[in-house]
């Protein structure tokens, strides 16, 4: 009498079972980290971001532009933060712009961005997500300087200042 | 003795982990689907904020000739460069001049609200325009509406 042979071990759907699994928690993990990544750049550049930026750099360029230059190659640092507005003779101005275009931290830097991630690298007093943008910006205007600035909504932008 | 069959064990066995896999790719599913309608809303309303926030600032940014003027209720007339433009909310749509931008389903609009102050800096008088449109939306969080603040005074040209 032939024994009938039909059929899977209890073995052998487990192992199935665990690798089906397996393959099904990375597929979802790697999903999530696609879709964090595209929830961090729909947060980077914005048009209302870099408008706003834009509106920086023209009170900057227009009224400021030395004590900017001169803060961001003052002792070779890497860069200036203008956050408090505290640096400038028209103080009173900026702090009234930087809370009208919502800003969190305003940092202004040599363009080529490579001592400013150095400096962030080392030593990071801003936020995680601030360095995340600074590590992912590329653009590099070697002449001129560049202007990064988060926002209290928590987007970013970085523009070429007109200085 | 007749051996076909399966023994308690291995049906409650077999059982368990058929659920227990079931469970999870339903729960994928729901969740890929829950990530495809937020991601899908939330892409629709910022490319509907950036159009008209670029139409806006086109006309606001660097203009030295620009004011705001109230034209009733959610609607506001902007001087330009080149004449008068209105931007107003009427029925579930967002118009500035000859753009129309219509208002994602299921997302609320606020009051259409617009300030402007003098601020002295030296001798030269700056004045900072805003102009706030909140939109909102029940799934996602955030405000995706229209937030300008433009600048002017004869320091900055």
């Amino acid at each position: 009498m032939k024994k009938n042979i039909k059929g899977f071990t209890l073995i052998e759907t487990l192992i199935v079972s665990t690798f089906v699994t397996g393959v099904l928690v990375y597929l979802f993990t790697q999903f999530v980290t696609l879709k964090n990544g595209y929830d961090r750049t729909l947060r980077y550049n914005t048009v209302e971001s870099i408008y706003k930026a834009l509106n920086l750099d023209r009170y900057l360029t227009g009224i400021e532009a030395r004590t900017v230059i001169s803060e961001v190659n003052k002792n070779n640092l890497a860069y200036a933060d203008i956050s408090d507005c505290s640096k400038f003779d028209s103080s009173s101005y900026c702090g009234v712009l930087m809370s009208s275009l919502d800003v969190k931290i305003a940092i202004v830097t040599k363009g080529d961005l490579e001592g400013l991630k150095a400096a962030l690298k080392n030593n990071n007093p801003y936020s995680e997500g601030l360095y995340q943008f600074v590590k992912r910006d590329n653009r590099v205007s070697e002449d001129g300087y560049k202007l990064i600035v988060e926002y209290n909504d928590n987007t970013f932008a970085s523009v070429n200042l007109s200085i | 003795m007749n051996n076909k069959g399966f023994s308690l064990v291995e049906i409650m066995t077999t059982f368990m982990l058929v659920s227990i896999i079931l469970i999870m790719l339903i729960e994928l599913l729901l969740s890929l689907k829950s990530i495809y309608k937020e991601g899908d809303l939330k892409t629709t309303l910022l490319i509907n904020q950036a159009n008209i926030e670029k139409q806006i600032y086109d006309d606001v940014f660097n203009n030295p000739s620009l004011s705001l003027v109230s034209c009733g209720e959610n609607c506001i007339n902007i001087t330009t460069k080149s004449g008068v433009k209105s931007l107003q909310v009427t029925d579930g749509n967002v118009t500035y001049d000859n753009y129309s931008m219509k208002i994602a389903s299921g997302s609320s609009v606020g009051e259409l609200t617009f300030n402007s102050y003098d601020q002295t800096v030296g001798t030269d008088t700056i004045t900072i325009f805003e102009i706030d449109l909140p939109i909102t939306n029940k799934l996602i969080d955030g405000d995706y509406g229209i937030h300008i603040v433009a600048q002017k005074g004869n320091l900055l040209y």
